[in-house]
């Protein structure tokens, strides 16, 4: 992720093309490209996708998740693309409306790619918090572990689960994966 | 602090006035009045004051001090009024006239415990000062006599605790002596 000098309002960032289909963050007035996931990256977002799907058929819990590319504005000046997001229920908007909520899914998830380390533990620990997101994932394949962030009073405490041990999900108490299934995407 | 149900705008807000004195903050459209504080938190907050503002004289920095009459506007409708804040000139310079609600991050907050606050200090607005990009935010807390300095680091912060006669150390005002005991005592 690389970034641009120029600054944008947010009816500009809507309306932003550059001629490519590189998506970009918004944050403070600038743009963000998100730069292509890995093979890898990929396969986790739709591994956790399709368990997601799964568990929220199963348990009808009536629940909308969202693979890549909805945007959530975090705050007045921030737009961000999670991975993943979970909402609690079908966002209100317009057909022809950008797709972009104004309010907080239940749980995102973010997979962490080399240039993202700092931006998702650090920045979107602190901005999912004031957008009170009540649980946060960050997957990490390179230092393979599994970090749980659940929000307790406006701030997240965190677990972290690696290898064989079974990830504790407050919001899916009954989801039976370990740190390993996810990290390889299988 | 406690908290009315009326559900309020920040315009609503900003122009709010119940015919008391009571000083509130914004959170998700409800008021919460900031109550009266125990007399220890009043002798810390003068304290910090007349020091910070001894230390920007002393190097003459265009930074002003300012104690619990400034507020952060750290979401769409909430706005946090910490007990002291430090600010440029400029920033000063902005809301003299208007409603003193910055926008844009001050150089240091400081926030004093009280019983009722344990829990908002160190949970909820440290993740909001965070988000908000506020560079320093102290955490003074005369319950469990400690001070914690704490720093941005790429949007999150990292903190130093500190107690009895250590010196705290403040990335924004690096030539201060004061140790931890001298601010918590107020004296």
């Amino acid at each position: 992720m690389t970034r641009t000098t120029q600054q944008l309002t947010f009816e500009e960032y809507l309306s932003y093309d550059d001629g490519t289909d590189v998506r970009c963050e918004w944050v403070d007035g600038e743009l963000y490209p998100m730069t292509p996931a890995s093979w890898g990256h990929k396969s986790i977002m739709r591994f956790l996708f399709l368990q997601f799907y799964l568990e929220i058929q199963r348990q009808g819990l009536g629940w909308e998740p969202y693979e890549d590319g909805l945007g959530v504005r975090t705050m007045q000046q921030r737009v961000r693309l999670p991975d993943l997001c979970i909402f609690q229920e079908r966002p209100a908007l317009a057909r022809n409306e950008a797709a972009i909520l104004t309010t907080p899914p239940l749980l995102v998830v973010e997979i962490v790619s080399p240039e993202s380390i700092s931006r998702d533990y650090r920045t979107k620990r602190s901005e999912y918090a004031t957008f009170e997101i009540t649980e946060y994932w960050i997957v990490d394949p390179l230092a393979q572990k599994v970090s749980i962030l659940q929000l307790v009073e406006g701030f997240y405490d965190v677990r972290e689960f690696t290898g064989q041990e079974r990830i504790i999900s407050p919001l899916f108490a009954e989801l039976m994966l370990t740190a390993n299934q996810i990290l390889q995407g299988v | 602090m406690t908290q009315t149900k009326q559900q309020l705008t920040f315009e609503e807000y900003l122009s709010y006035d119940d015919g008391t004195d009571v000083r509130y903050e914004l959170v998700d459209g409800e008021l919460y009045a900031m109550t009266p504080a125990m007399g220890k938190h009043g002798t810390i907050a003068v304290f910090l004051l007349i020091q910070l503002y001894l230390e920007i004289q002393r190097r003459s920095l265009d930074w002003q001090v300012r104690l619990n009459d400034v507020g952060m506007r750290t979401a769409e409708r909430r706005v946090r009024i910490p007990d002291l804040c430090v600010m440029t000139l400029e920033q000063a310079q902005a809301i003299e006239n208007v409603a003193a609600i910055l926008i844009t991050p001050p150089l240091l907050i400081a926030e004093i415990i009280s019983p009722e606050s344990v829990r908002r200090d160190y949970r909820t607005k440290r993740t909001e000062y965070a988000a908000l990009a506020i560079p320093e935010y102290w955490i003074v807390d005369p319950l469990e006599q400690k001070i914690s300095i704490l720093q941005l680091e790429e949007g999150f912060y990292d903190v130093c605790e500190f107690t009895g006669q250590e010196r705290i150390v403040s990335p924004t005002f690096t030539e201060l002596t004061l140790t931890a005991d001298q601010i918590l005592r107020g004296v």
